[in-house]
């Protein structure tokens, strides 16, 4: 998949371009892309960093990072993603603009979005717009009640597997392992301690039955209230696994939420609760889509 | 001719492109690996998507993989009936775009156990001759009704407007040998395009383009009747 940030950095080619934010690359979005993909031309996605929410002054909890959601791209079968720049300069662009030196000049023929996809200056511009301008336009209406907002809210009460419905495959927090306080490696568990990027959701505390890179992980999103810690920290002890994983950036599917972060009155009490989240992490079950 | 080599053996996910037929693919990866070569279940010229070919020794595990389900993306357009069901035929009738109420209705009919007349141009065989040969030489014949089940039908997109759709792009889950153009003609409309993303638990997702083939990308034929459930 080739990833583009100006529309002449694309190869020239007939176009059915898919456009849309995607945060979460969700259901939702990937039916968006699939109504692209049905279009028997060179499947294209056009999407904008950094969320338009952030830049207009109403920034939510991101579901994904940029480099997370080109990935999911490729794996819907994307061939180009063109990611545009979303600044005072694409703001001030006219709706009829927009369309002629993003979208034409790059070939879209076939454009499908979300059926309320508004773009350009005043966020003027619609799919009839694009219908108008000679665009074969597919409109995409909303599944169920899969939006990336209802997904934020289901992760922050804790609920993985609802959110696992909605996004068609299990949430996940992403980050780059760093060095942590080293104590789960004195208490027996040693951990990848995730330093997550800023602006990205992390769902409710607490302790959560996952995997990652092929392992089942026991995962903690928390704060070590036993240690009187107070910044948020993730980390994944992953089972069955021996080896350095520091600078490594890491992707942690979230499966089952197992229990409430506590703050326990001595270590033997903390490894007793942690030998136990390990054994049910051992029998969870991936929620399926 | 010497018989054709049994190895390289396995199976590859190839995605099909436009334009050649399903037995010029096959032809195409024959060309690179010598091996006796097939494909568990044809895709129409136009058709895009998930071809499963079979190389060498794995041609003998046909029979396990031609009955698995399939899924397809279409667009059809409701603006026109064509003599084919697929953009190659000519246009036979002109039609009103649909409203969205009407559309619900007729899709409706369509999910669950159906029964839809065969189309026209197709390879099966009318008193021993192909019906696509008889319908090339202008000959109408009363076509058989096949029996097949739509596990899922949706709407993902729509051209035009709820009370004037033009065309709609279909996601749909069907059992083996439903002919979707068939579907496509039930909604009042032909096939624009036809692209099969999965064959049973195999996705498009996983294939290479025919140029991008390599012998070291076949699946193992144990691993495949593993993933479909058969017996090895």
């Amino acid at each position: 998949m080739n990833v583009a940030r100006r529309p002449e950095e694309l190869a020239p080619a007939r176009r059915a371009v898919a456009i849309g934010t995607f945060d979460g690359v969700h259901r939702g979005h990937l039916r968006v892309i699939e109504a692209a993909a049905a279009a028997h031309l060179r499947p294209t996605v056009v999407t904008f960093d950094p969320h338009p929410r952030v830049v207009l002054g109403a920034p939510v909890e991101l579901l994904s990072t940029l480099e997370r959601r080109l990935e999911l791209f490729g794996e819907a079968g994307v061939e180009d993603v063109l990611v545009l720049r979303f600044d005072e300069a694409l703001l001030a662009l006219a709706a009829e603009a927009f369309a002629e030196t993003v979208l034409r000049a790059i070939g879209a023929e076939v454009v499908s979005a979300g059926e309320t996809f508004r773009f350009g200056h005043g966020r003027a511009g619609d799919l009839a717009l694009l219908e108008r301008l000679g665009f074969d336009v597919r409109r995409v209406p909303l599944v169920g009640n899969v939006s990336s907002s209802h997904i934020r809210k289901l992760l922050l009460a804790g609920d993985v597997v609802h959110a696992a419905g909605l996004l068609g495959r299990p949430p996940e927090v992403e980050g780059t392992v760093v060095h942590g306080d080293h104590r789960g490696r004195l208490l027996g568990f040693p951990t990848a301690n995730l330093a997550t990027p800023p602006g990205l959701l992390a769902p409710q505390l607490g302790v959560y039955a996952g995997a990652t890179i092929g392992h089942r992980t026991a995962i903690s999103i928390g704060t070590n209230p036993t240690y009187g810690g107070v910044e948020r920290r993730v980390e994944g002890h992953l089972l069955d696994f021996d080896g350095d994983l520091y600078g490594q950036r890491m992707v942690f599917e979230l499966w089952e939420r197992l229990r409430d972060e506590a703050a326990f009155g001595s270590e033997a009490e903390l490894i007793e609760a942690i030998d136990h989240d390990v054994a049910r992490t051992r029998v969870a079950v991936r929620p399926s889509s | 001719m010497p018989p054709r080599a049994l190895e390289p053996a396995g199976v590859a996910l190839v995605d099909k492109p436009s334009g050649p037929s399903s037995f010029a693919i096959v032809a195409q990866i024959r060309r690179m690996t010598g091996a006796r070569t097939g494909h568990a279940g044809t895709l129409d010229p136009f058709a895009t998507g998930l071809l499963l070919v079979l190389s060498g020794r794995a041609t003998k595990i046909a029979p396990c993989l031609v009955g698995l389900d399939k899924r397809y993306l279409t667009d059809v357009d409701l603006t026109a009936r064509t003599s084919t069901g697929d953009p190659e035929g000519k246009v036979v009738e002109r039609l009103e775009p649909l409203d969205g109420a009407e559309l619900d209705r007729r899709l409706a009919g369509l999910r669950g156990e159906i029964e839809l007349p065969v189309p026209a141009t197709s390879a099966v065989k009318i008193g021993g001759e192909r019906a696509y040969r008889l319908a090339r030489r202008g000959v109408e014949v009363e076509m058989p009704l096949r029996r097949s089940t739509v596990h899922t039908l949706d709407v993902i997109a729509y051209t035009g407007s709820p009370g004037a759709i033009e065309a709609v792009t279909l996601d749909l889950r069907v059992s083996s040998g439903t002919y979707v153009r068939a579907i496509a003609e039930a909604l009042g409309g032909h096939c624009r395009t036809l692209r099969r993303t999965e064959v049973g638990p195999f996705s498009v997702a996983d294939a290479v383009t025919p140029d991008a083939f390599e012998p070291r990308l076949l699946l193992a034929e144990a691993d495949v009747l593993a993933r479909v459930g058969a017996p090895a």
